[in-house]
């Protein structure tokens, strides 16, 4: 097997157990190619290349667990004990946490080598890599492209073959978008799946931990490696086990998609493929119904009130004091606060803080805060009551185009780019992004299927169906 | 205090619990440990890491609002306060904004004119911040304290006087003590309070502007500054002069307050549910079950002394109020019968022999009830017992080896003491005289003659009896 860095995961398990090549071989393909190709790329804020590859040569492959020495890439903003972990931001440009992330402890306890820490938008803020305070990553299809955030080094790292699978998290989209604009699967799984301890938090109540992969297989089976774990309150003890029907096809299952669909995608590409996927569906014996979506735009806005909310709250941690960089010149207490805040956290960052504090303070906007976390509680009740006829929802993943490394957007425009993605997060529903064609352009093009409350299974096996008719 | 005013004062009283561990991690709870050796990222507030409530906490927080007839709410969240302080890691408190665990309830105090029920608005749990220490350029924070657990337990502003205050602070620590949910030593900052103070004119239905008083560390510092600034106000008002909101504290020295701030408007805290804590369910089997589990409360206690013992009111109310004191009563009580002896026993030379605020004695119960037994029959005279108690105490022998040791038994037979009491007055003259010229006092003194000629043993009241008969009898002689 000569081709590692194109293999999927599970191909390389296969290989590792058949003694096709050994963990040492798989790993440092991975890192010479990171060597050859990350200066322009841009995927890694954090390379762990030589270590990765002294591991891999003394791990032995004893059949205790799947994925013993596969290399990961993890997304900068998990803890990871040693190595240093920033968030794309400078507040954190020195910071190495005293302990492991639950997500990076069952990656080691599998076995699995990490090759490094990938670039990302600050604290999870953005769409596009463009707010990391290091560099901005590239896409690697397209150099002229975003990767698409937060999570863009993850993406871009599995997309160019500087990984062959990565971590990352979603807050409002921040796999799916990446993985759609890189061309790789992206997996996020419900609200409560996996352990968020370690995962710096964004927003407590819709961050998850998830999955880019090359195809949908290696997510399932790195999911069930990655749930189950806790320190978290809000994480579901029970495990996640691959269903033994995750092949059995769609046939007799119901698919809903949205409603005239062409009045908010404004890429006739995305239709065309969106259409193309009906049929595919339709063609392997699954029903297609129809929905309205929920106050699209309310949506936007409510997910947008809570995530910057919830951001202001979990920064106010980094006053400079106890980790962190100090600010360089203060006199009194509120200078530290004040200079170092300003000195340290990058534009978005205050933008969302301020618009956080704003919605949360009495006078000012606490109305919107508490509006929108009602109707968070009822977009959750009516796709609960869509499920109820229906196995999975269709979704575009971006309604448009990828967009270019230094395109002018609005922040309207920007958070209205998310209008599909979110529902996922403000719902804690799971979904997966799985690319299924391209723009005329050669970019590709992803599509999502949410699924309902801790129901990946059923994502998973529809997902795996139509990308096997892809293929 | 002139009598046109009226007091509206309300107490919000924090109390460390007595878990092994913190609110939302596994470091220890340890008074005086070693700066920042009791720490994790979690109570640190490190990136990343996320609170795991202890269930024990939440029990506490029951058991406190179930002693004192609370509510106990069957959903509860938690919620973030956030304000900027070095003390503070995450840049808010985990404390409980609009489902606390407890609500309503009371306490009852005892006061001279009776008792009056202080009514309380809730009871919620939340974690403590760090301590500051100050030197002179610089401030130190040890992070061994955050993230302790504590009950904050708000009163309605029914109080009216710092005595009011003052029973409610000690009946609320002897309610604690005795449940076993804190040992709250207000000098260790086991327990703090925060008081608010407004007065208004007799009769007047609205309250007057409120200043609240912080940082007090002991009870009768709460008095005090309360009997300061109902003082302070009263005559601002009389001076026609108006009451600003401020932030107060108390200088121990000059027992008054200063100002530490104004308060220009509300902080704004901008509470949020605690995302990382899901809402927790409390079920009444679970609040069934902490009640019939509760130890005997203080008033519970009390009644049962009356009832059971006959013991005083005041006997009864002063060894309930304390948990050694009502423990060591307990368990003598099962060995002796003369419980009104053992009361007066405890409450006077072994009360005063216990120099801890928890009252501990060293001496078996077997020894004190035979002690008490060796009184009760008169064996003994009370500053006899005394000097046993005393050699109990810090020697450990038994009262009747003692008493044999010392010669100590106690003089009953009346012929005796009358020669005792003769000897004594033959031997002063003079003070018989002066009881003859009208200075009764004198007899006073003569029985304290007699009993040293008795070698400290008679029994003090015959011995009386006699020397004021004896003494009659010579002055009528004449």
């Amino acid at each position: 097997m000569n081709d590692i860095l194109n293999t999927t995961v599970h191909r390389l398990i296969k290989g590792l157990n058949n003694k096709e090549f050994s963990s040492r071989e798989i790993t440092e393909a991975y890192c010479e190619n990171i060597r050859r190709v990350d200066g322009d790329i841009g995927a890694y804020i954090t390379k762990c290349t030589e270590s990765a590859c002294q591991r891999s040569s003394t791990i032995q492959r004893n059949g205790n667990s799947l994925f013993q020495g596969i290399p990961i890439a993890i997304k900068d903003n998990f803890c990871t004990k040693s190595i240093r972990t920033t968030c794309g931001s400078r507040m954190l440009d020195g910071h190495i946490p005293v302990y492991d992330a639950d997500a990076v402890k069952s990656v080691l306890k599998e076995g699995m080598i990490i090759l490094g820490k990938t670039n990302m938008d600050e604290f999870g803020m953005g769409d596009s890599g463009e707010n990391s305070a290091f560099f901005k990553t590239k896409n690697p299809i397209d150099k002229t492209y975003s990767p698409g955030g937060s999570s863009s080094g993850s993406a871009a790292a599995v997309a160019s073959r500087q990984a062959p699978i990565a971590i990352g998290s979603d807050t409002g989209g921040s796999i799916r978008l990446p993985s759609s604009f890189c061309g790789t699967v992206g997996l996020k799984p419900s609200y409560g799946r996996i352990s968020r301890r370690g995962l710096i938090s964004f927003a407590p109540s819709l961050d998850c931990c998830g999955i880019i992969s090359k195809d949908v297989l290696d997510s399932s089976i790195l999911l069930s490696a990655l749930s189950g774990y806790h320190g978290d309150m809000t994480c579901t003890k029970s495990e996640f086990t691959v269903s033994s029907d995750v092949d059995n096809g769609i046939r007799g299952m119901t698919v809903a998609i949205p409603k005239s669909i062409e009045k908010i995608v404004y890429d006739p590409d995305i239709l065309l493929v969106f259409e193309n996927l009906k049929r595919i569906l339709e063609k392997n014996g699954a029903k297609i119904i129809e929905f309205d979506l929920f106050d699209s735009d309310a949506s936007v806005a409510a997910y947008y009130v809570i995530c910057c909310s919830e951001a202001a709250s979990n920064l106010a941690r980094f006053d400079c004091i106890r980790f962190g960089n100090k600010p360089k010149e203060y006199n009194s207490l509120d200078e530290i606060y004040v200079n170092g805040r300003s000195e340290y956290f990058g534009n978005e960052v205050k933008k969302r803080i301020m618009l956080g504090n704003y919605s949360l303070s009495y006078g000012y906007g606490r109305e919107y805060y508490s509006n929108a976390v009602n109707f968070k509680n009822k977009l959750f009740e009516y796709y609960r009551g869509i499920f109820a006829s229906c196995h999975a929802i269709m979704l575009p993943v971006s309604p448009s185009h990828p967009f270019l490394t230094n395109e002018k957007r609005t922040s309207l425009e920007k958070f209205k780019n998310d209008r599909f993605n979110i529902i996922a997060n403000l719902g804690g529903f799971p979904s997966i992004s799985l690319p299924c064609g391209r723009h005329k352009s050669g970019m590709p093009i992803s599509l999502q299927f949410m699924g309902n409350t801790f129901d990946e299974s059923t994502i998973l096996r529809i997902a795996k169906n139509v990308e096997g008719e892809l293929k | 205090m002139t009598n046109k005013y009226e007091a509206v004062i309300g107490l919000e009283v924090h109390i460390e619990l007595n878990t092994k561990t913190k609110i939302f991690c596994g470091c220890k709870r340890e008074y005086g440990a070693p700066p920042n050796t009791n720490v994790c990222p979690i109570c640190l507030g490190h990136p990343g890491a996320l609170p795991l409530l202890n269930k024990k906490a939440v029990t506490y927080a029951v058991m406190a609002g179930t002693a004192m007839g609370c509510n106990i709410n069957s959903v509860c969240r938690m919620a973030r306060k956030h304000y900027f302080y070095p003390d503070l890691p995450k840049g808010y408190q985990i404390s409980q904004s609009t489902l606390p665990i407890c609500t309503g309830g009371k306490l009852t105090i005892h006061t001279e004119t009776g008792d009056k029920d202080i009514d309380l608005i809730r009871i919620h749990i939340e974690e403590d911040a760090g301590k500051l220490i100050h030197r002179d350029d610089y401030t130190l924070i040890d992070h061994n304290r955050c993230g302790s657990p504590l009950i904050e337990i708000v009163s309605s502003p029914c109080i009216s006087n710092s005595k009011e205050a003052v029973l409610y602070l000690q009946g609320l620590r002897t309610l604690m003590t005795s449940i076993g949910i804190s040992t709250c030593k207000m000098n260790e900052g086991e327990m703090r309070c925060d008081v608010n103070v407004s007065v208004k004119k007799k009769g007047d239905t609205i309250n007057g502007t409120r200043c609240e008083i912080k940082n007090l560390n002991s009870i009768q510092f709460v008095g005090k500054a309360i009997d300061y600034e109902i003082k302070r106000q009263i005559k601002e008002l009389e001076n026609g002069g108006v009451i600003k909101e401020q932030t107060l504290g108390f200088d121990e020295k000059s027992s008054a307050c200063f100002i530490m701030r104004e308060k220009e408007s509300a902080a704004d805290y901008r509470y949020i549910n605690e995302p990382d804590i899901p809402p927790f369910y409390i079920s009444r089997e679970a609040v069934s079950e902490i009640k019939a589990n509760m130890p005997e409360l203080p008033n519970e206690k009390m009644k049962r002394y009356m009832a059971k013992y006959s013991l005083s009111h005041y006997d009864s109310s002063v060894i309930s109020s304390n948990k050694g004191l009502s423990d060591y009563f307990d368990r003598t009580a099962k060995h002796t019968e003369h419980y009104k002896t053992l009361a007066n026993l405890l409450l006077g030379e072994y009360k005063r022999l216990s120099t801890d605020e928890d009252f501990f004695c060293p001496i078996p119960v077997e020894n004190t009830a035979d002690l008490c037994c060796l009184v009760f029959n008169q064996k003994l005279n009370s500053s006899n017992a005394k000097k046993i108690a005393y050699m109990m105490w810090n020697e450990g022998k038994k009262p009747r080896d003692i008493m044999i040791e010392h010669k100590m038994e106690q003089i009953n037979d009346e012929g005796a003491l009358i020669i005792f009491a003769k000897e004594a007055i033959d031997k002063s003259p003079k003070l018989l005289s002066d009881y003859k010229n009208g200075k009764k006092q004198a007899a006073k003194a003569i029985m304290g003659a007699a009993m040293g000629k008795s070698g400290g043993n008679a029994n003090p009241k015959k011995l009386e009896l006699i020397v004021e008969n004896l003494l009659k009898e010579l002055t009528s002689e004449n």
